[in-house]
């Protein structure tokens, strides 16, 4: 089996790239898309640790893990939403989707 | 003794009662009435004095007649302890006495003189403040209630000389004897400031008991103490060089200048050299400056008065002139002599005061001699009450004048030292008889002469009140102190003071050796009185012409502008004072602001600095920060768990 | 497994890793060299898993647990490098999807379903939609350009060594998979019944409060748009 350690190892690396991601492109959707991708190594983590621990006294498996990952995507699906509907009230204003020109609270 | 304990605070609380009844009520309520609380207050005092007189010197048991009557315990700290006490002895009871009469007769004046004035209750209300803070100030047991009620004083003497603010003059007037106060107060506070450090107590009876030994030890000491003591003296009783105060004074109402630059406030200053006798004679130095200066203030006034046309700067002058006699007195060691001096001059500079208020109040208030004259038909009542007045005044024989300075110059005129200063003093008495009569030659005889807004000529009969009883009383207390001589301390009054600790310490100095006797002297000075009235008299009995033509040399002018003494002042003192104001402005303002500048600059600059790194406004910059951070944290983490 | 506490290799690998993300970040005319570094970067992949799994018994589960991770770490690497817009949002897809199946492998498989519904069918859809209507009808500067990667790639690069070795030394070894209690059927392990079991036992509150959130979230993205004109 596999340990738990490389899908962490997995999730661990998605994060990362959905950092390095959100700090690099300058086009605002596509900051906000690598934010999910930050949720997906999320995801990975949560639901490893819930498969490898999580063992109750009365003979069930907990899942608390994979409740929390329902809430996350809730969470992430409201996000997702407003985000979108904000930037599009940007883009109305400024007619583009450089997260430059937004630099309105310089210093 | 012990029945005066509970009374004796009311004699300076009565005026105060009176003062806080008016400042509550008399704005609104009391207006043209508020004249009644103090003159009751002030009466009342002046009855309690004359009981508190008569208990002193019926109260033959001791030696000294002193008690100490203690009232508030104010201040004890360590060795700082200040009571609020009342020293009662013949020296007190005798001021007591003679301030709240003199201060009764004022205000019954102040009720004819000031009726109209939109300030009326303000005016009774100041007064009442002043009369009950000299009356603490007499009544005071040591040095720092002395001061507090000096202070007091002095502030009442501001309120009231500036009492018609809107007058520019006056409020600079108001300004410059609070400022040249305050120069003879610092004296005086540091002389306190050296007792305390020396003695360790602030109390009269304590110190005086310690000052022989101390004298011993160090007399140097109290050479320096006397001399601090008597630079409050000279800046409250107007010696010099700080006397300039006391003829601005005059732009006070009259009320005003009898009272409190006549006969109360600046009495004070003698008072406490007086009462302070035991470190004056511990110091013969100090005694000899006190005489000289007293002598040399007399004399200078008096030629100033010479060529004045104001007359109550003229009596102003002459005041000062007084007040150096009274010096003069105590410092060649006859301290009777100069309390004496003081009692009669109370009285009747009291008078000519009121008198010459009677005059303004009648010729609409103007008071110079340029503009009116010859009113002797016009104000019959204030005419014999000035002549009674200049005629104490000028010493002429048989009168109070005439004995209280008599007895200065003789006790003068036989100092083994300073008998110049006598000689000097006779002089004074000449040109003092001379001035006092061409002022009353000027203003009652001679063409008539009124201003032309002096309609409806008339004296007010609370006025005359008051005249026809000063002159009354100015006549009584030249008995007081007549009677066999012995040395110059004869008479009841003599006596009496002469039961007083403060006073013996300054009979103790007087040796009776009689270079002049007691006849000679009274001979020179009254033919000398005599003399120069009838010459003042004969100068002007037909009008100013014939003076007139001795007002056109240079000496002349210099009197008349009392010899460029404030100009002189203005020169050496006050200009560089400003002049330095404005150096201290200007580099307030540019050095130590720039200064400042630059430490403004420095964070000023590091801001800027720091904004152009890290604060762009871009989000992902902000990102990338907090992605080092984590990474930071990590590689911690990290190194923690090796 | 063999011992992993030989990290040095990993270290060698993340640093050619990194080379070759850096060279595949847009801009600044690195056209053929984008080309090369997406080769360094696959062949560091490949070698990645291979490495991992060189020499296992047990063959199935690592299997698909390397195809899976490799899919999902590709996918991510071409989302954040690709110019056109649209490209990200596809690889993105295809991320999810992956990262789903690894789910599955966990036996959670009622998420798995239901993050490909919500994430792949609901979320990117309205980033697409985004996408779409922002209307960009040539490459702008501000997609072709990346910002400042070095220092990114530098510091992400650090993280990511750190959380590495964090990983493989401390948590290497210790954690043994559980065994599977008695009686437990673990088909049931995931499945929504369970899940459901879960969420509406010991989470309620949760649940509602999430109801809320979405209706606010609803809510709240009309009244944002509300005053806008759409020109389409």
């Amino acid at each position: 089996m596999i340990d738990v350690t490389y899908y962490l190892l997995v999730g661990a690396i998605l994060v990362v790239l959905g950092l390095i991601g959100f700090v690099t492109r300058r086009n605002l959707i596509l900051m906000f898309l690598c934010t999910e991708l930050i949720f997906q190594g999320v995801i990975l983590t949560l639901v490893g640790f819930n498969r490898y621990w999580l063992i109750e006294t009365d003979g069930r498996h907990g899942l608390e893990g994979q409740a929390f990952t329902v809430f996350l995507l809730v969470v992430a699906a409201a996000e997702a939403a407003l985000a979108m509907a904000l930037v599009m009230i940007l883009q109305r204003q400024k007619h583009t989707l450089d997260s430059l020109a937004y630099a309105e609270m310089k210093g | 003794m012990d029945s005066l304990s509970s009374w004796i605070w009311l004699i300076p609380a009565l005026p105060f009662l009176a003062a806080i009844i008016i400042g509550i009520f008399g704005a609104k309520t009391l207006k043209e009435n508020s004249h009644i609380p103090v003159i009751a207050g002030v009466a009342g005092s002046a009855i309690l004095s004359l009981i508190v007189l008569f208990k002193v010197n019926g109260d033959n048991s001791s030696d000294t007649l002193t008690a100490t009557i203690p009232g508030y315990d104010w201040i004890t700290v360590g060795n700082l302890q200040s009571l609020i006490s009342a020293a009662i002895d013949p020296l007190s009871a005798i001021m007591l006495a003679m301030v709240s009469v003199v201060a009764t007769f004022v205000v019954i004046y102040s009720k004819g003189y000031m009726s109209g004035d939109p300030g009326f209750f303000r005016f009774f209300a100041y007064l009442g403040m002043f009369v009950a803070s000299m009356l603490m100030l007499i009544l005071s047991d040591n040095f720092l209630m002395l001061y507090v009620f000096w202070e007091a004083v002095g502030l009442c003497s501001y309120l009231l000389i500036g009492f018609y603010y809107n007058k520019p003059s006056a409020a600079a007037a108001a300004k410059k004897a609070f400022v040249v106060n305050r120069v003879g107060d610092f004296g005086f506070a540091i002389g306190i400031l050296l007792i305390f450090l020396n003695f360790e107590s602030i109390n009269f009876q304590e110190v005086f008991a310690m000052v022989p030994k101390m004298a011993a030890d160090d007399p140097g000491l109290m050479t320096t103490i006397a001399l601090c003591l008597f630079l409050g003296a000279a800046g409250k009783s107007a010696q010099l060089p700080l006397y300039v105060w006391l003829p601005d004074a005059m732009e006070g109402p009259s009320p005003v200048s009898a009272l409190i630059h006549a006969a109360t406030m600046v009495t004070a200053g003698v008072y406490m050299t007086v009462r302070c006798g035991a470190i004056f004679t511990a110091s013969p130095t100090a005694m000899a400056v006190v005489a000289v200066v007293g002598g040399l203030t007399a004399f200078f006034a008096a030629t100033i008065a010479f060529a004045q046309t104001d007359i109550k700067r003229i009596l102003a002058y002459s005041t000062v002139s007084q007040l150096g006699y009274m010096f003069l007195a105590v410092g060649v060691g006859s301290a009777t002599a100069g309390m004496y001096h003081l009692y009669t001059h109370a009285f009747f500079k009291a008078l000519l005061f009121l008198s010459a208020g009677s005059v303004m109040h009648a010729m609409h208030h103007h008071i110079d001699l340029k503009v009116l004259g010859g009113l002797r038909k016009d104000i019959p009542v204030t005419h014999i009450a000035f002549l009674i007045g200049s005629i104490a005044l000028a010493g002429l024989p048989y009168t109070a004048g005439f004995f209280s300075k008599d007895a200065i110059l003789l006790a003068a005129l036989n100092h083994h030292s300073l008998s110049w200063v006598g000689w000097l003093a006779v002089i004074t008495a000449a040109m003092t008889a001379f001035y006092t009569f061409r002022c009353y030659m000027m203003t009652f005889w001679g063409p008539r002469m009124v201003p032309s807004d002096a309609h409806d000529i008339h004296e007010s009969k609370w006025m005359n009140f008051s005249l026809i009883f000063l002159a009354i009383g100015v006549f009584t207390v030249a008995y007081a102190g007549a009677g066999k001589y012995e040395g110059a301390y004869g008479g009841w009054f003599g006596h009496f003071l002469g039961q007083s600790a403060s006073v013996q310490q300054y009979t103790a100095l007087v040796h009776d050796d009689h270079a002049y006797s007691h006849g000679q002297v009274a001979l020179i000075s009254g033919v000398i009185a005599v003399l120069f009235v009838l010459f003042a008299v004969i100068m002007y009995a037909k009008g100013r012409g014939f003076a007139e033509k001795f007002t056109n040399n240079p000496l002349h002018t210099a009197l008349l502008n009392k010899w460029y003494v404030d100009e002189l002042y203005d020169f050496i003192i006050v200009r560089p004072l400003r002049w330095s104001g404005k150096f201290f402005v200007g580099s307030d303002n540019n050095i130590i602001n720039g200064v400042i500048g630059i430490v403004k600059i420095t964070p000023n600059a590091f801001g800027v600095a720091f904004q152009m790194f890290f604060q762009r406004g871009i989000v992902s910059s902000y990102a990338l920060s907090m992605l080092l951070g984590l990474a930071i944290m990590v590689y911690y983490a990290m190194k923690s768990m090796q | 497994m063999e011992s992993l506490s030989n990290y040095n290799v990993y270290f060698y690998f993340m640093i050619a890793a990194a080379i070759g993300l850096f060279l595949m970040m847009p801009g600044r005319g690195k056209g053929k060299l984008g080309k090369i570094g997406a080769l360094v970067s696959g062949i560091v992949l490949v070698a990645f898993i291979t490495k991992i799994f060189k020499g296992d018994q047990d063959g199935n589960t690592e299997f698909f647990f390397s195809l899976f991770s490799g899919i999902a770490l590709f996918s991510a690497v071409m989302m954040i490098t690709q110019k056109k817009t649209i490209y990200c949002a596809l690889f993105f897809v295809l991320t999810i999807i992956a990262v789903a199946l690894l789910l599955m492998l966990q036996s959670a498989e009622f998420l798995c379903v239901a993050l490909i519904m919500i994430y792949g069918g609901a979320i990117l859809v309205t980033y697409i939609f985004a996408l779409t209507l922002s209307k960009q009808e040539k490459l702008e500067d501000y997609d072709t350009k990346a910002r400042s990667p070095f220092l990114a790639i530098f510091v992400g690069g650090t993280l990511m060594m750190g959380m590495i070795h964090l990983l493989l030394t401390v948590g290497a070894g210790t954690n043994e998979i559980q065994a599977i209690p008695e009686g437990m059927d673990l088909a049931l392990f995931g499945s929504a019944k369970e899940l459901g079991r879960e969420l509406f036992t010991k989470h309620m509150l949760a649940i509602q409060l999430s109801g809320v959130l979405l209706l606010v979230a609803a809510v709240g993205g009309i009244a944002i748009v509300k005053h806008m004109k759409i020109k389409l």
